[in-house]
């Protein structure tokens, strides 16, 4: 039992930067159409800023964690910007492609500002361990958990209660009718893109801590957070939500009750059935097509 | 105009002349110095060079060797192999060398060595490469041309098993990254626990670039060992470290052991308090303050510690004892041999069976044609993290 709490805690860990990273595919996917393939870089420069932060500047954790968000906000709109926006009339086979060069950019960068080693970050809280139904969870855990479960509050409430939110929605369902209704499709685009940025770097930011901060980091995240995209359904930000958790807590069973060597072959196996079988996802609503 | 073309002709000649003149004289001993000064492995190469070039300044300072100076010309080989191969060419064809010294790591010396035919008896270069890695394709079987300086996986393997069967611990788990790297550690202590009647418990892996072991050591735990042994290099081995920590295993009665790659204080600060209490096998001369004065290494080890980190001012590594080993191996067998400037062959000749007990950083060499590393486990002591510095445990 005690075990069992241990495994799915581990995966929760990992599961939910999947998932935040998903998130992150997903706002730019709903107002592009485009795979951003930079999203690993964002999660990265989020781990690198707190580093700055928090380690080279000395600012407390309430005060570093909200810049972390802010900055990865920045990140994103000068990320539109500098790739996105040039290059999207040449199609978005082209953008595609820029984030891709954009990714490598951003990584050499990194590694020139920050360097090639690790870097470790203290603990927002205090590191204790806490025992938790026979299981020992590090409460950096738990504030992983618990400021991701404020943030997806949040955005719960900006995208269905608030008029800029819904504009967004509206931009993604169909740009042409939010035009024609008055919304300003273009800067809803560029908020995406704000979002975006800032969400990946909350978990980049998050999860330094745990990890350390380096500058290849983005790479492996950005491929597990794409699987949570997918296993949710690309575009749909609850199912990206499930779909990391689900993806973590699968990889965090797998290493503890198959073998630890299966663990990333498991997640990319997972992510192949569910395009053969469920290429909506696993988890949609209605039955609206994108047109 | 006959003039000048005269005069041009003895400028030629005459230059000719000298550069042959200073080629034949050769009254300096040519090694080749070569590391991984940059690129991903230079953690390694940087304190290799750094003491490569502060002990050419000592020798010629005290009169070089056998009354002749000694030259030794660093290349950077990135840490990549195929650079690494340019370079030793670029050293042994135009440069004259009659040894290299390095490289830092495995796949770059092993490039060489296929590269020079280092690993034949009569290869076309007869330039003998004592090499500052460790794998043990350089030196398992003997290839006759390669030395090697750094403590092997063997042995580090062998003195932790060595140590936790001392100690009366029977039971352990071990955790490894699935690389070359991690299965060698692996393999190596899956033979030696037999031999020590040490029962491995469990095994588990995880990828150079896994975020979380919680799982893996939670499956280990729960299969009662006394010792969990990590075989990694690297940021895996930092949050193995932390995890294990985070898991309050170190409150159930188990050791967490890792391995001579965490034998830099780096890895301690990465880990903060969860270092604490954690034990691995390294070099002397991380503890070399701490040695008793009847340490036969003692006096060597103070030395160039003292030396390094006045010029420096940083802390000494042991990658930079692997180069003092390389160099003053060359050294201790060109003295020793009496070996002539440019001859590679009475060098290698030498290094075999003229540096019997040279004692060095690494340890006490002793290099035959039966075994070019030469060290034994008893150059190993066992450390353990107390209060963010490495002491020496029993």
């Amino acid at each position: 039992m005690a075990q069992l709490v241990q495994y799915i805690f581990a995966g929760l860990t990992m599961g939910v930067i999947y998932a935040l990273t998903g998130v992150g595919f997903n706002l730019i996917y709903n107002a592009t159409g485009v795979i951003n393939f930079a999203q690993g870089e964002f999660v990265m420069l989020g781990a690198m800023f707190l580093y700055t932060f928090q380690e080279v500047l000395h600012w407390p954790p309430f005060i570093s964690l909200p810049l972390v968000f802010l900055m990865g906000g920045l990140v994103g709109v000068v990320f539109e910007y500098g790739v996105v926006k040039p290059l999207i009339r040449l199609g978005v086979i082209t953008v595609i492609i820029g984030t891709i060069g954009a990714s490598v950019v951003l990584k050499g960068g990194a590694m020139l500002v920050w360097g090639k080693n690790a870097l470790a970050v203290e603990p927002l809280i205090s590191e204790k361990p806490v025992a938790f139904l026979g299981a020992s969870l590090n409460t950096q855990v738990l504030v992983v958990l618990m400021v991701t479960a404020i943030a997806v509050a949040i955005f719960w409430y900006f995208f269905g209660f608030t008029i800029l939110g819904k504009a967004i929605q509206a931009c993604s369902v169909n740009p042409l009718a939010a035009r024609l209704a008055g919304v300003p499709v273009e800067r809803m685009i560029t908020l995406s893109f704000c979002f975006s940025g800032a969400l990946s770097a909350l978990a980049g930011g998050l999860i330094a801590p745990i990890t350390l901060a380096e500058y290849d980091m983005g790479t492996m995240l950005a491929l597990k957070g794409f699987c949570a995209a997918i296993i949710g359904g690309l575009g749909n930000n609850p199912g990206a939500m499930v779909g990391g958790l689900l993806l973590g807590v699968m990889e965090g069973l797998s290493a503890g009750y198959l073998s630890s060597g299966y663990k990333d072959a498991l997640a990319f196996l997972v992510l192949i059935l569910v395009l053969f079988w469920r290429p909506e996802g696993l988890i949609t609503r209605g039955k609206g097509e994108r047109v | 105009m006959k003039k000048i073309t005269v005069a041009l002709l003895a400028l030629i000649v005459g230059l000719v002349w000298s550069t042959t003149r200073l080629d034949a004289g050769e009254a300096v001993y040519k090694i080749g110095a070569i590391f991984a000064v940059t690129g991903p492995a230079a953690w390694l190469g940087d304190p290799e060079k750094k003491a490569a070039e502060l002990l050419e300044k000592k020798i010629n300072e005290k009169g070089g060797v056998n009354g002749m100076k000694v030259e030794v010309i660093v290349m950077d080989t990135q840490g990549d192999p195929q650079t690494a191969v340019l370079k030793a060419r670029e050293l042994v064809t135009k440069r004259g060398v009659m040894a290299l010294v390095g490289p830092s790591r495995t796949p770059t010396s092993a490039a060489i060595m296929k590269a020079l035919q280092l690993d034949k008896k009569k290869p076309r270069f007869k330039v003998p490469m004592v090499s500052c890695a460790a794998g043990r394709i350089l030196t398992k079987p003997v290839k006759p041309w390669v030395f090697t300086t750094p403590q092997t996986n063997a042995l580090a393997a062998e003195r932790i098993v060595k140590y936790l069967s001392d100690k009366g611990i029977k039971r352990v788990g071990i955790v490894y990254v699935s690389n070359g790297f991690g299965e060698d550690g692996y393999e190596n202590l899956k033979v030696l626990a037999a031999k020590y009647g040490v029962e491995i418990v469990g095994a588990e892996t995880y990828g150079g670039k896994d975020r979380d072991m919680t799982a893996q050591l939670t499956k280990l735990a729960a299969k009662k060992p006394k010792a969990i042994i990590n075989w990694s290099v690297g940021p895996t081995s930092v949050i193995v470290t932390k995890n294990f920590k985070q898991l309050g295993l170190d409150k159930k009665d188990i050791l967490l052991v890792m391995t001579h790659g965490q034998g830099n204080i780096k890895y301690v600060e990465l880990c903060g308090d969860a270092a604490e209490g954690v034990i691995l096998p390294a070099g002397k001369i991380l503890v070399a303050q701490e040695l008793p004065d009847t340490d036969p290494q003692k006096q060597v080890l103070m030395k160039f510690k003292e030396m390094y980190e006045k010029r420096y001012k940083e802390p000494v590594s042991t990658f930079a004892g692997h180069a003092y080993d390389a160099l003053m191996l060359v050294v201790e067998a060109l003295e020793k041999g009496k070996v002539k400037p440019g001859d590679g062959a009475a060098l290698r000749e030498a290094l075999e069976s003229r540096t019997a007990a040279f004692v060095g950083i690494d340890g006490i060499f002793h290099y035959n044609p039966k075994d070019h590393n030469g060290l034994s486990v008893e150059d190993l002591v066992m450390l353990k993290i107390e209060k963010g510095t490495f002491r020496l445990t029993k």
